[in-house]
């Protein structure tokens, strides 16, 4: 097997770079196990959400402070202030339009979202799919929000404890007051996964059924001006079931930000997957990348193992992109090492902290050394036709510093420039 | 803020693990009016932390006979009075090739001396009931272990207690005794939940609060020789052995691996410790007890430790010393000490011999307050020990199959209860799905089970505890909760939840558990950021 450029990863850094490849005439190849951290996500598109644990109002803003002022940061390797936010603007932008037709992105650059998340905590975010605009508490004032939950869903049961912790956590005035409504969407009867719930909700039968249920409720609470649901609200077809809602119900709707298991996560990689395909990209699922096999200082083959049948193919390529994500995709932890299998490198250890979560964060800042071009270091040199982006380059740790798909995006584009200056 | 609320008792007693619950149940059977205090929650000291084994005696029988003969019959006893919290397991004491070749003689012999119940076994009948065991072991003895649930034995002793009139308050401190002269009248607690200061009068306190015996004693004014003995176990999410193992061996780190639930436990370590509270696992420990325990099955080598935990044992004596020190127990009356009259203390003893240990200082108790009145909890059930039939709660009450089984599998016939109390099919549904543990449970534990924090249900129903350690249980548990005792601060609540499964997975953090953590992380990470408003 053969191709101009391999790609190691299909998560949103790998479908991103290998999109932007295939559009430009290359032959691509994408190999990848299945569903990742991706999926794992909320679905929503975070630049910067906090620094040093301060809310970020202006996350391009920010950006252009960290690239200038913090040369060590990962974002520094987009470029320097402006540079990066440059490269940021366009590859969202690029983004966007590619998914367009898969999935609605909505959102601006220089202003976060503050999207509430199914625990009823608050996530900072510049980009969100269409369906959680409307989540939005900057745009709250003196609401009276009604909280649907859905009888037969198994994790989402508790609007009580969000109602409580979104309260906690709102300047007063934003919402007056909060109705719940408990209903059963359609899907099997006793409870289910929240995936199980969005594929029944994908017919439209089965969403205009929902869609009603909601508006009848409604004629019995007066006043409501936005409802939350928890985020089942379709996976392929989501934005048919959307619309279907929004014409029944003349209200703002939102999904709330999921935990796993995550529709949004697993909505965005259906539609990656539709987009790199889409783009002519040849997907190789199921497959684990094996090992690289370096010649001087370029690789020239990819081992790859199919996962359920064992049989093991060679990939044949001018470049390669790593771009498999962090220790919940294609790095390894070995004990108390972080570990890179396709050039069998330790990438560092791990300290071990008594504070809680500590020891994560420690574990999550590990990553791939890059050069100016994105191509990966060994001992301080680069291999001349490998390259990394996204969470494999570690750096950040998502949770707390609220840096996640715009990272990915904004390194996956660099990536590509680097490839076809 | 201090509010002084005067409660009046017969007897206070002080710590609620097995040995305390054990006592204010005999009191409570016996007609004593007794009041249960523990500072934190029930069974979360040594009880809670311990390997869940009902020891046969085998493993005493070299080193430590009296603690091997009572054993023996505490064995049978237990076996009669909770069935249904009993696993009866088995047990296999075997020798691997580098073993001392004269210990398993040695063991054999010690075992028909003490009356210990032994059968020497073909080693090939060892691998037929163990196949998982690492090859080339020299001898193999069958024993009557079984595996005996703590949190339960705790909760069903105090239900019982409570059904005969005791009281029990947890997360109660004691802060202070009150006397007279030279006789304790009382005790001055601080509830912990609510911050207030109130008084407990009564004509006799007991302490029985394990490792913590000695800081307590001292407060009164008495003095108790105990020794805190830390012991670190390992939790594995599967089970690969069925049966209780042990290593013929004089004990030693890693050499009993006991099935519990749905996980093998690895045990144990002797370390000496001078704060029982300080006691936690260390990453050396660990590493130490896998290495044994691969020893016992090469298994071991390619599973993932989902949690370790440390107990501490109340050793009796002071300087006892780890292996060598007897597992039996004491009991100080701290009169006859020529110090404080109307107090004792118990240290010392097991979680096989909890029932025992009760039965001896109630004798005591109440021969010094002058009543008569006999034993019962050799004889009496503990609740939920009358033999229902899983078929009929299925049938009957139409619960699901799997729910009912597990419900019963926990709380044998209080599982009648417990689905009673539900109202809706959907009152069935898994809140737990590592340890199969429904929505009714839970909800009935927060009524029933002498629940005060959200925290306290990991201890009751098992939730929590499996590989996920509450990554999908945390939130559903705690919006139960919330609907049954809608007055808490649910962010702190949520954190503690997560704290404490984070403190036990700490010391085993690699590989497949930190990749597990990572989702526990990014998920609840926001609930512990600082609010910006």
């Amino acid at each position: 097997m053969k191709a101009d450029v391999v790609v190691i990863g299909g998560g949103i850094a790998g479908r991103m770079v290998a999109t932007l490849l295939a559009k430009k005439g290359l032959t691509v190849i994408l190999v990848t196990r299945g569903l990742g951290a991706t999926a794992l996500s909320s679905g929503s598109f975070d630049i910067l959400g906090f620094i040093d644990g301060r809310l970020v109002r202006d996350p391009l803003e920010a950006l252009n402070r960290v690239a200038t002022n913090s040369p060590e940061h990962v974002y520094a390797l987009l470029g320097r202030g402006r540079e990066a936010c440059r490269i940021m603007c366009k590859s969202l932008g690029l983004f966007k339009d590619m998914i367009a037709r898969y999935l609605k992105i909505e959102g601006t650059f220089d202003k976060n979202m503050i999207l509430p998340t199914v625990i009823g905590t608050l996530k900072p975010c510049a980009y969100a799919q269409e369906t959680m605009k409307s989540g939005d508490v900057n745009s709250f004032n003196g609401e009276h929000l009604l909280i649907i939950t859905l009888k037969n869903l198994v994790f989402h049961e508790g609007s009580e404890l969000f109602e409580r912790i979104l309260v906690s956590g709102l300047t007063p005035g934003k919402v007056e007051r909060i109705s719940h409504v408990s209903i059963k969407a359609s899907g099997p009867s006793l409870t289910c996964s929240p995936l199980t719930l969005a594929k029944a909700l994908d017919k439209e039968k089965a969403a205009n059924r929902f869609a009603n249920e909601i508006s009848k409720i409604l004629a019995s609470i007066p006043g409501v001006t936005r409802i939350a649901i928890p985020p089942v609200l379709g996976v392929d077809n989501v934005h048919v079931v959307y619309e279907i809602l929004r014409e029944n119900v003349s209200l703002p709707v939102f999904e709330l930000l999921s935990s796993v298991p995550s529709v949004p996560g697993i909505r965005l990689c259906r539609a990656l997957e539709r987009m790199s395909r889409g783009a002519g990209v040849k997907i190789m699922t199921g497959w684990e990348a094996m090992k690289a096999h370096v010649e001087g200082n370029v690789v020239r083959e990819l081992s790859v193992r199919h996962e359920l049948s064992g049989s093991i193919e060679r990939i044949a390529g001018e470049d390669f992109v790593i771009a498999y994500g962090h220790i919940l995709g294609g790095l390894q932890v070995l004990d108390d090492s972080v570990y890179e299998p396709l050039l069998g490198m330790t990438l560092g250890s791990i300290t071990i902290f008594t504070e809680p979560f500590k020891t994560l964060s420690f574990a999550l800042k590990i990553g791939i050394k890059v050069d100016d071009d994105m191509r990966v270091l060994i001992g301080g040199e680069p291999i001349g036709n490998l390259y990394a982006c996204g969470a494999a380059l570690g750096g950040v740790d998502p949770a707390r510093e609220g840096i996640g798909m715009g990272l990915a995006l904004s390194t996956a584009y660099k990536v590509f420039t680097s490839l076809t200056s | 803020m201090s509010q002084e609320v005067l409660v009046l008792e017969r007897v206070i007693i002080i710590g609620g693990g097995a040995t305390g619950a054990g006592i204010a149940r005999d009191l409570a059977l016996r007609g004593l009016n007794v009041i249960l205090l523990e500072r934190g929650d029930l069974a979360s000291g040594a009880t809670g932390r311990c390997h869940a084994l009902l020891h046969s005696g085998g493993r005493y029988v070299v080193k430590d006979p009296e603690s091997a003969r009572e054993c023996v019959s505490e064995n049978e006893i237990l076996r009669r009075i909770a069935p249904h919290i009993i696993e009866d397991t088995g047990g296999l004491f075997v020798s691997l090739p580098h073993d001392p070749d004269d210990y398993p003689d040695k063991f054999a012999e010690c075992a028909k001396k003490i009356g210990v119940k032994l059968r020497e076994l073909d080693v090939s009948d060892a691998y037929s009931i163990e196949p998982m065991l690492r090859k080339g072991i020299k001898r193999a003895f069958w024993a009557n272990d079984a595996v005996i649930d703590p949190f339960r034995l705790v909760i069903l002793n105090v239900l019982d207690a409570v059904r005969h009139g005791a009281e029990v308050r947890t997360y109660t401190e004691v802060i202070s005794f009150l006397r007279e002269g030279n006789h304790v009248i009382g005790v001055k607690v601080y509830d912990r939940i609510h911050g207030q200061t109130y008084v407990i009068k009564a004509d006799f306190t007991v302490i029985a609060a394990g490792a913590w015996s000695g800081i307590l004693a001292e407060k009164a004014g008495a003095k108790v020789p105990v020794t805190a003995d830390k012991g670190t176990l390992l939790v594995i999410p599967y089970r690969i052995f069925n049966t209780v193992i042990n290593r013929l061996r004089p004990p030693s780190d890693g050499d009993i691996i006991v099935p519990h639930q749905l996980a093998n436990i690895i045990g144990t370590t002797s370390i000496p410790v001078n704060d029982p509270d300080m006691a936690s696992p260390s990453r050396d420990e660990v590493a130490r007890m896998m290495n044994a325990a691969v020893e016992l099955s090469p298994a071991f080598a390619s599973v993932r430790v989902i949690r370790a935990y440390a107990g501490c044992r109340p050793l009796a004596g002071e300087g006892a010393h780890g292996r060598e020190a007897s597992r039996t127990f004491t009991i100080i009356d701290h009169e006859k000490e020529g110090e404080i009259w109307s107090l004792m203390t118990i240290v010392g003893g097991k979680l096989t011999t909890y029932r025992l240990m009760a039965e001896r200082l109630s004798e005591m108790l109440i021969s010094k307050l002058g009543i008569r009145s006999p034993c019962a909890t050799h004889k009496e059930p503990l609740p939920g020990a009358d033999g229902i039939n899983v078929e009929e709660l299925i049938k009957k009450y139409k619960v699901p199959s799997l729910v009912a089984r597990n419900i019963m599998r926990r709380w044998g016939s209080l599982a009648v209860d417990i689905v009673n109390s539900a109202r809706v099919p959907l009152d069935y549904a898994v809140t737990c799905a590592c340890e199969l543990v429904s929505r009714a449970e839970v909800r009935y534990a927060i009524r029933n089970f002498f629940v005060r924090k959200p925290v306290d249900l990991i201890r009751r129903v098992g939730v929590c505890m499996g590989p996920c350690q509450g990554l999908s249980c945390i939130l559903p548990l705690l919006s139960e909760y919330v609907k049954e005792k809608p007055d808490i601060d649910v962010l702190d609540e949520l954190r503690e939840l997560v704290k404490e499964r984070w403190k036990g997975s700490a010391p085993v953090l690699k590989a497949a558990q930190l990749r597990q953590w990572l989702l526990t992380y990014t998920l609840f990470y926001s609930a512990f950021r600082r609010r910006t408003k």
